[in-house]
């Protein structure tokens, strides 16, 4: 069952996981030690906020980018077994 | 949970307080703003969002390369981020402190939704591209048959079709940009998520204010679901079947 359930589920769990990915960052707001607490703290110490944000930022974007990569490669794989018309 | 604060923090949410000398005063927080964020956001976004969709869709690699680069950002970057960096971050620079531009971006309100409408751009450009996609080849080779020019094409045929199709869509997006509006907040915007906070740093009580907005949000939400769902239901009438008159006489059906 589960090579079945995989292939039509993929599609719809990258999506919760970019969503989820872009989510984390709201957490930083009631304290979770994550990338965007220490963007905020590093750049409130240096006061240079530009270069800290745009850093987290670029990190939240490969991590997106990467991923989306992955999720390709894994519904390719999942795929390998259907006969697609033309 | 205090239900007194609730009310009360309902009544703020809603803009009004009592000042000093006990009169009810508009302090023109809250609602009032969620609803002009949202409606300038979504405006200004969706002029850019057709933009946007117009490029991902175009013949030209450089239009079209520029578009898929803004939605692969804006997409796949937290929103807080954007805002935090056009907030906070442009400031640190020095050229960007004297140029004219500083009268608007040390603004919270215009970093607000600029930063939604640039968000909400990335999204609905995907959503309207989905659209443009989708019309039938079949209905732009009728209207070329007819002799219709390319920008009357456009016109009649083309961008109503698409804008009915991404209708759905766009509703969703609506609903997404009212939750978004709460990470203004962040950035000193006092809307329900701003106002909320405060009335839990004055009575050291959060959950009472906080579910007072989130009730609000809900029936926000509910409210412009109906809408939308109205207004594909007006848009939808060639998809139904013909509804039978209530005036006219319905013969008996003898045969099925």
């Amino acid at each position: 069952m589960i090579p079945q359930v995989l292939r039509l589920a993929l599609p719809g769990l990258a999506n919760v996981w970019q969503l989820l990915l872009k989510e984390v960052a709201l957490a930083s707001l009631v304290g979770l030690e994550d990338l965007m607490r220490s963007a905020r703290v590093a750049s409130g110490s240096t006061r240079e906020p530009f270069t800290f944000y745009f850093s987290t930022l670029i990190i939240f974007w490969l991590i997106a980018l990467k991923s989306g990569f992955w999720f390709e490669r894994a519904e390719k794989w999942a795929n390998k077994g259907v006969r697609r018309a033309a | 949970m205090d239900v007194d604060l609730y009310w009360e923090s309902l009544i703020r949410l809603f803009g009004f307080k009592q000042d000093g000398f006990g009169d009810w005063v508009f302090t023109g927080q809250g609602l009032i703003v969620v609803f002009e964020t949202v409606f300038l956001s979504l405006a200004i976004g969706f002029v850019l969002a057709l933009g946007i969709a117009f490029m991902r869709v175009s013949k030209n690699i450089v239009l079209r390369g520029f578009g898929t680069f803004y939605v692969s950002l804006f997409r796949g970057t937290p929103l807080l981020i954007q805002m935090f960096l056009i907030y906070y971050g442009l400031g640190q620079f020095e050229f960007v402190r004297e140029s004219w531009a500083w009268t608007f971006l040390k603004d919270a309100y215009f970093c607000a939704i600029l930063g939604l409408s640039l968000n909400t751009a990335a999204y609905g450009g995907e959503i309207i591209r989905g659209g443009l996609q989708s019309v039938p080849f079949g209905q732009i080779e009728a209207a070329k048959s007819l002799g219709m020019s390319r920008s009357k094409i456009f016109r009649r045929i083309t961008f109503p079709i698409a804008m009915r199709q991404a209708l759905p869509g766009y509703g969703n997006e609506i609903v997404l940009m009212v939750s978004a509006t709460s990470i203004a907040s962040t950035i000193t915007i006092m809307d329900l998520t701003g106002v909320a906070g405060k009335i839990g740093a004055e009575t050291f009580d959060k959950i009472s204010p906080l579910l007072a907005a989130a009730t609000l949000y809900l029936i926000i939400n509910i409210i412009l679901t109906q809408l939308v769902k109205r207004l594909e239901h007006r848009l939808s009438g060639h998809l139904r079947r013909a509804e039978i008159s209530k005036t006219a006489v319905q013969t008996p059906i003898l045969a099925r």
